[in-house]
């Protein structure tokens, strides 16, 4: 009843610590009824942490308990006026139907679910497109397949992209639920439809999560992924090519070197070139330097495939991408040889030590112990000899 | 003759430019990049063993330290670095533990003491602070503490025009008397 946001948020995110203070889980569900309250208040924090502090007292709740206090409470937010009440319900799904026993209200819980899916506001079909992936971890298979699946179908088509863009994230929770084949045939051409979307946000986000979703769909699925993470490297957006890029290390650890080296490395060359925007190089420097503790590269093979990308990163005007080629450059040094960083990285780090910018000088000379001290590990016993250099101190004027 | 150098010579150390480029960072105009050159001093140390410290790193940071004309800074850093250097752990892995790190506390002294006597109070009060972290290490034996470490510190606690330099000149007695 109090107005201030403030003392709204403190209570609702105190009252999920409040079970040992009531008298312990049996008497728990007590706080679901201020919970529900504070779940449909107006202010979005205020809301979430009551969502939050509510699933931490379910979690302590009875079965039976949960069926008697948190159903009903559940049934009224779905059924709140207020868009307010039906985002917090979508929040609750998980937790609750992890802890109820009886199929009625499983029943009752999955219906709820899916009435919400199909809600008039995007608001709550947001709130449901970010709670189908969790929700999917606890319902039973057969009920993922029936219930969830379409209603899921439905939401990562719809308008606004705002909506498709947390369906996309939900792919990842529901594959590692579903077999092979279930995800052929329900998910990959979901996860297909929305590389293509017309927004760039979505296909921002498939982008994102291509590489955690391979993982997930296991290498059956490879051949099919494969393509479009080509295609979202070469995506129009800039934006999407850089979130593609920063993905290519895992996606590429998946794909094996025979396939990054025929399908990716093509497409990660274009991105390196010189009209390339300076965000998505640095993208491609950082994947670049991570692909050696990745993929089995002979020495042939890194200097066909690797040496050539790190010199034109090098080579870039940009000092981010040079210095994020550096930063990789102790973990990718064993596999260079000794006459190339010689020959190609000195000349860099000597240019950006001098850098006009502090920062940049900065972080050249944290990079320089790294560099050294990995060498020192991986170099051969038989080391060249003591050599004193003449003072170049005499050369440093003070300012 | 001298041998080629190699970019990363490692056992023998840095190479020309790149210990070029280390050391310009003690006369850099930001304090940051200054700091980093110490971390790095640090780290380069740990990475090359005390014979690279007493051969080729020390006889630089007496250079950068008497520098004819450098800004009192480059005295400033390269006295951090020194105390970074006589802190436990930066022998050389697997080196003897009784002789490297007491023959690179002596080897930097003179620098210490020369602190001690330079012409400006942020250098005296820098250079008895580093004199105190390495007495409470208990680098340096009694008789030399008693001789040649003592008496400096004991006249500055007394007699400096700076009230900071007393004040840390009196903290680095302190500690050598509790020793």
């Amino acid at each position: 009843v109090e107005d201030d946001d403030e003392v709204l948020l403190l209570l609702g995110e105190q009252l999920g610590a409040f079970v040992p203070f009531v008298g312990g889980p049996q008497y728990a569900a007590l706080l679901m009824g201020p919970l529900g309250v504070l779940a449909s208040a107006e202010e979005t924090v205020v809301r979430e942490k009551a969502v939050e502090s509510a699933c931490t007292v379910i979690a302590q709740l009875s079965p039976e308990a949960v069926m008697e206090s948190v159903v009903p409470v559940l049934q009224r937010l779905t059924a709140g006026d207020w868009f307010t009440a039906r985002v917090s319900a979508a929040g609750l799904f998980r937790a609750t139907y992890e802890r109820v026993g009886d199929s009625d209200s499983k029943r009752i819980l999955r219906g709820l679910f899916v009435q919400l899916a199909s809600d008039e506001t995007p608001m709550v079909r947001r709130a449901v497109a970010k709670a189908v992936g969790p929700l999917c971890g606890v319902v039973e298979h057969e009920y993922v397949l029936s219930d969830l699946i379409p209603a899921f179908h439905t939401l990562a088509s719809e308008e606004p992209d705002s909506v498709r863009l947390l369906a996309v994230e939900g792919c990842t929770s529901i594959a590692r639920v579903l077999s092979a084949a279930e995800n052929a045939s329900l998910i990959l051409p979901l996860v297909a439809a929305c590389a293509r979307d017309k927004s760039w946000r979505v296909r921002n986000d498939v982008a994102r999560e291509l590489p955690a979703l391979a993982e997930a769909v296991g290498d059956s699925a490879l051949a099919e992924l494969l393509p479009l993470f080509q295609g979202l490297l070469r995506d129009p957006e800039a934006e999407v090519r850089a979130s593609a890029a920063r993905g290519l290390a895992r996606f590429s650890k998946l794909a094996g070197v025979d396939a990054f080296l025929s399908q990716l490395l093509p497409a990660v060359d274009l991105l390196s070139g010189t009209d390339s925007p300076a965000a998505v190089k640095t993208a491609v420097a950082g994947a670049v330097m991570d692909l050696p503790s990745v993929l089995t590269l002979t020495p042939e093979g890194c200097a066909r495939a690797l040496v050539p990308l790190i010199d034109r990163l090098l080579d870039d005007e940009n000092n981010d991408v040079k210095l994020r080629v550096l930063e990789g450059l102790p973990g990718v040094a064993p596999s260079l040889t000794r006459a190339y960083l010689e020959a190609s990285v000195l000349p860099v780090l000597e240019k950006l030590g001098a850098d006009p910018l502090w920062r940049v000088r900065e972080r050249v000379i944290e990079q320089l112990p790294l560099l050294v001290s990995n060498l020192v590990s991986s170099c051969p016993p038989q080391a060249p000899p003591l050599c004193v250099p003449p003072h170049p101190s005499s050369h440093c004027r003070a300012v | 003759v001298r041998p080629p150098s190699p970019l990363f010579p490692l056992q023998g150390g840095l190479n020309e430019k790149l210990l070029f480029l280390f050391l310009s960072t003690y006369c850099d105009q930001v304090h940051a990049v200054r700091m980093a050159g110490v971390r790095a001093t640090q780290k380069l140390a740990l990475a090359f063993g005390a014979d690279w410290v007493r051969a080729t790193l020390i006889p630089h940071l007496r250079d950068l330290f008497l520098a004819q004309g450098a800004s009192y800074l480059q005295r400033v850093t390269v006295l951090h670095a020194v105390r970074d250097l006589l802190l436990p752990g930066v022998e050389r892995p697997g080196a003897t533990p009784d002789s490297p790190l007491a023959s690179i506390a002596e080897d930097v002294l003179p620098i210490l003491l020369g602190a001690l006597g330079d012409s400006v109070p942020n250098v005296r009060f820098v250079g008895a602070q580093a004199l105190q972290s390495a007495l409470a290490a208990r680098v340096y034996s009694p008789a030399r503490v008693a001789a040649d470490i003592l008496p400096p510190l004991v006249t500055l606690s007394r007699e400096d025009k700076d009230k900071d330099v007393q004040y840390f000149a009196s903290r680095a007695v302190e500690e050598a008397r509790t020793a």
